[in-house]
């Protein structure tokens, strides 16, 4: 811009010409407002080939992709009438109908799916150089997501870029929906070694253990256990105490993946046999000390409280690792009900991971 | 029928022959708890006493009473033998002399038993040894009032030791029995 030119530019924008400023915002304001030069293209889509899919169909969707490619590049579609068999034949017929962009496509029926195929060849002075502007290619298995289709291949044509990129919330097709991560319900063999921690009772609080086989029933969020074990002291000595439990779990894994907590309790019956010996002892001197061996062999009831970490679950081999908190109810002798903790590694074999 | 009857009749004699046999073996050994002409005298029960005996408690109305019983003495009783001037256990002697009676009633002395000063002041002791055999109650007061108070009767199976069986009551209305052991050093 020449001296004179400017004097011509501040003598048609007389309220301008004061400041340099006010001639930046204009030009911001133009910038904003004016649409790029692109978005005057011409686009011809040509009579889009069917191969075994209803033509009512082809004519639907080749509707839906220029109503798409008007609306997001803003220039004007032309529906050529020719039918073409390739895309240098829609780039003759859409450089004859003085078209920017000529659009060729296929929809094809294979199986249950619709394979759609476009694409495009940029006409510059009446010709095309023989390198496609774009060419993609989806399927869908329903009709319905063909106009999802057509949006993401408009979006796709006028911006030159792999449609699979062109997935947004709301165009995701049916057969692209990731399908949902469905464990059905897994049966397996449960085997759980025990260590026992007496708080109250167990004969005199020995430590013991325990093994345990049961059914191991999981779904998504869940598992049941029912099993049937053995424990018993693992100290020796006069105490000694065996236990057969019937019990029954159910646990929450919160989690999907390979690690889960696991929280939940259970209720159990148990045929309890114990053998406590109480002392008692007189005298200073003449220490006269009598002991008896009270013993025990009855049915309770239990109820536990487990938390734990799942390992491997979506292995046929898992682990599990847990402690409870249990309470034996019984009606034992001269003393009152037992409560103490259980330390369990537990091995889930078979059953279908997913 | 006559036939028959005489050897069965034989055999039960026979039988009974045996049986009464047994028997007589049976009686003929000897209990040191009723003759007490074993060696060894009162004078061996002299020193310092570590009881053991082991029993049954019962009938105690405290039920955590009851049971298998084990009495021991951690710290050992003191106890002094006095011998007897007018009692000898010569059972079972025949002095050919007027001699040997008289020292056969001097090694065959009795002996009372006593508790040295040195021991607790609840502990009491009353005992006798004559000849071989020994009697003697201990009985302890305890803290709260109760008497434990039991009645050994045994032999002096040794120069250091004796055993025998007890009997006797406490805590409370407890009824306790056994046998002891006594051990002397």
């Amino acid at each position: 811009m020449n001296a004179r030119e400017q004097r011509s530019y501040r003598s048609r924008f007389p309220a301008l010409a004061s400041g340099r400023w006010g001639a930046c915002a204009i030009l911001v304001l133009i910038m904003l407002t004016v649409k790029p030069a692109h978005a005057q293209r011409t686009w011809a889509l040509d009579p889009f080939v069917s191969q075994g899919v209803d033509p009512g169909t082809v004519q639907t969707f080749r509707q839906l992709l220029g109503d798409e490619l008007s609306a997001q590049d803003g220039g004007r579609v032309i529906q050529l009438q020719a039918p073409c068999a390739d895309l240098s034949c829609a780039a003759a017929a859409g450089a004859q109908a003085g078209a920017d962009v000529a659009v060729h496509g296929t929809l094809g029926r294979l199986g249950a799916k619709i394979v759609v195929s476009v694409s495009a060849a940029d006409i510059a002075g009446g010709s095309w150089n023989g390198q496609p502007r774009a060419s993609e290619r989806m399927s869908v298995d329903r009709v319905e997501d063909l106009d999802a289709v057509a949006s993401r291949m408009a979006t796709a044509l006028i911006g030159r870029q792999p449609v699979e990129t062109t997935a947004e919330l709301g165009n995701i097709t049916h057969s692209e929906a990731k399908e949902p991560l469905r464990r059905r319900t897994r049966v397996g063999f449960l085997m759980n070694l025990q260590a026992i921690a007496p708080m109250a009772g167990y004969a005199g609080e020995q430590l013991g253990g325990g093994l345990e086989f049961g059914i191991w029933i999981e779904t998504l969020h869940m598992a049941i256990e029912p099993r049937i074990g053995y424990r018993g002291d693992l100290v020796r000595g006069p105490d000694k105490y065996k236990h057969v439990p019937l019990e029954l779990g159910l646990y929450y894994l919160p989690l999907l993946g390979d690690f889960s907590p696991l929280v939940g309790g259970g209720v159990g019956l148990h045929y309890l046999h114990e053998e406590l010996t109480e002392r008692q002892s007189v005298g200073e001197v003449l220490v006269s000390t009598s002991s008896v061996t009270v013993e025990d062999s009855i049915y309770g009831y239990s109820v536990y409280a487990r938390a734990g970490l799942m390992v491997m679950r979506t292995y046929t081999a898992s682990l599990l690792f847990s402690v409870d908190y249990a309470l034996t109810v019984a009606d034992f002798k001269r003393r009152d009900n037992e409560h103490g903790l259980r330390f369990n590694v537990g091995l889930v074999l078979g059953g279908s991971s997913r | 029928m006559k036939r028959w009857h005489r050897p069965a009749r034989h055999c039960a004699l026979a039988t009974l022959l045996a049986l009464v046999a047994f028997a007589g073996c049976e009686k003929d050994e000897e209990d040191p708890l009723e003759n007490c002409d074993l060696a060894h005298t009162g004078r061996a029960l002299e020193g310092r006493w570590l009881l053991t005996a082991h029993g049954q408690r019962k009938l105690c109305s405290d039920e955590s009473f009851n049971g298998r019983l084990k009495i021991e003495t951690p710290d050992p009783l003191e106890v002094r033998v006095v011998r007897s001037e007018r009692d000898a256990n010569v059972f079972g002697r025949n002095p050919e002399t007027v001699a040997d009676s008289f020292v056969d009633r001097i090694e065959r002395a009795d002996f009372v038993l006593e508790l040295d000063e040195d021991n607790p002041a609840r502990i009491d002791l009353e005992g006798y040894a004559g000849g071989s055999c020994v009697v003697f109650n201990l009985t302890e007061e305890l803290q709260n009032g109760d008497l434990l108070d039991y009645r050994f009767e045994g032999f002096i199976a040794s120069e250091s030791s004796a055993e025998g069986n007890f009997r006797g009551d406490g805590p409370g209305d407890c009824s306790v029995h056994g046998k002891f052991e006594l051990v002397v050093k």
